[in-house]
């Protein structure tokens, strides 16, 4: 445990400077050695350095002022979904939306002076549109693991439970949502000011911490390239495909 | 009667290699398909069941709108394409893009950077406007110039992922290209005569 730390003290800076603090705030919580926390970030460097060559991103990992994160796993190891869904998803759309910002950044110094999360909090149309992509693309990744799923645990079971009943209420209930979206977007499990559990609906980039403010604890990306390599147009593969990966570790980490 | 599926207006394979029988076999079997099939849902039993489909999109919101609105938009975008189709216009519409547009290459170069350039999921048309212009129209999602005012539709290209991914992936701007190679331009005169 305290190697991992040690490990992610080193390699934090330069992949976190942009993230959103929510981020970040998983970087001490490793450091102090919350169970749970480690396994999220240590895994981060066993991406071989290959892998980012072969999507073509090396470009962007350490770009400025705005930097496409390193994989927190090998894309090799998601089961349900695949290697060629990440090669695009994240080599191609999630580089993508970096490289365009940086572009923006370059013509526009007042969004080069700005976290990520005040770009995505403070700008409109295709500033907004591109930075909040990369926050909503980075939360995504976090929320997926190899052999992850199943029935939660920690504060989160507890949770969802609070809020919807069960968590087989919860999975349902989740389920229709991010199946039933129009369009391309974002499904989120948000926690309110009150602290309680909600589902909401994000169209395009939308971003929960824009809209009003609520935490994002988890997302489910509803756009058609995130599913169509791997199940073609039956989104409720993807989606049980999510289920079976979700890292609730991440979860759990980011609840208030 | 309840709404239905067209025909397509040519074999399924009849548009490969630019786009492929098994895009079309998910894009009019499965998407299309199933819009018809929620849109009847949504309509049986109800006044709307009776209706034509051009009401529905001009007059209906939320669900109901964008089953309608999907139907028609599909329906629209088949007859957009032609295994005979692509090169350069001719008769009226050719003559309409000339004078409206400067030339065919401008246009062609505007549309294709509206359909490059749109966010998310959508529609890019050539509509007739209310002022007998040609103009580059972008919809949002399950769009429809009938129900925004922008004009009479002429062509249509669907911009959704699920109209590309298969055969281009994320090269959004490759299936834009493929696009060119179809268009029915007989289509666009036979819309512009009646507009």
């Amino acid at each position: 445990m305290l190697k991992f730390g040690v490990l992610l003290a080193l390699v934090a800076p330069c992949f976190c400077k942009h993230l959103e603090p929510a981020f970040v705030s998983g970087v001490p919580s490793v450091r102090g050695g919350r169970p749970g926390s480690s396994r999220l970030l240590a895994t981060a460097t066993s991406v071989k350095p290959s892998v980012y060559e072969e999507f073509g991103v090396t470009d962007v990992l350490n770009a400025k002022p705005f930097s496409l994160p390193p994989l927190p796993w090998d894309p090799m190891s998601l089961g349900g979904i695949s290697k060629e869904t990440i090669a695009y998803h994240y080599g191609k759309h999630h580089a993508t939306y970096v490289r365009k910002l940086n572009g923006i950044a370059k013509e526009k110094p007042e969004i080069a002076a700005m976290s990520l999360e005040d770009v995505v909090k403070k700008s409109d149309g295709a500033v907004f549109n591109n930075a909040a992509q990369i926050w909503n693309h980075n939360f995504y990744w976090n929320c997926l693991k190899p052999n992850g799923g199943g029935t939660p645990t920690g504060p989160i079971a507890q949770k969802i439970n609070e809020a919807f009943g069960s968590f087989e209420a919860f999975k349902e209930q989740f389920s229709a949502r991010a199946a039933g979206h129009f369009g391309s977007g974002w499904v989120w499990l948000v926690q309110g000011a009150d602290g309680k559990l909600n589902i909401v609906d994000g169209h395009d980039a939308a971003n929960p911490v824009r809209d009003g403010g609520d935490k994002p604890v988890m997302v489910i990306d509803v756009w058609e390239h995130a599913y169509y390599i791997d199940f073609r147009n039956a989104r409720p593969n993807y989606i049980n495909a999510f289920f079976d990966s979700i890292n609730w570790d991440f979860v759990n980490s980011q609840l208030a | 009667m309840a709404f239905q599926l067209p025909a397509l207006p040519w074999a399924k394979n009849g548009l490969a290699p630019h786009i492929s029988e098994e895009t079309i076999n998910y894009h009019y079997g499965k998407h299309h398909a199933t819009y018809v099939t929620k849109l009847n849902g949504l309509v049986e039993g109800t006044e709307n069941a009776k209706k034509d489909l051009a009401d529905l999109v001009k007059t209906t919101d939320g669900g109901l709108f964008n089953n309608a609105a999907q139907h028609w938009n599909h329906s629209f975008y088949w007859n957009s394409l032609s295994p005979s189709g692509g090169g350069e216009p001719k008769g009226a519409i050719k003559a309409a893009i000339e004078q409206d547009f400067g030339s065919f290459q401008k246009f062609k170069d505007d549309f294709s950077a509206n359909a490059a350039g749109h966010f998310g999921s959508g529609w890019v048309w050539l509509v007739k406007g209310t002022d007998g212009k040609l103009k580059i129209h972008q919809t949002h999602d399950a769009g429809n110039p009938l129900r925004d005012g922008a004009g009479v539709p002429l062509l249509t290209c669907d911009v959704w992922e699920h109209a590309y991914y298969v055969d281009y992936r994320n090269d959004r701007p490759s299936y834009v290209k493929a696009w060119w190679n179809l268009v029915n331009w007989d289509f666009a005169n036979n819309n512009l005569a009646k507009a």
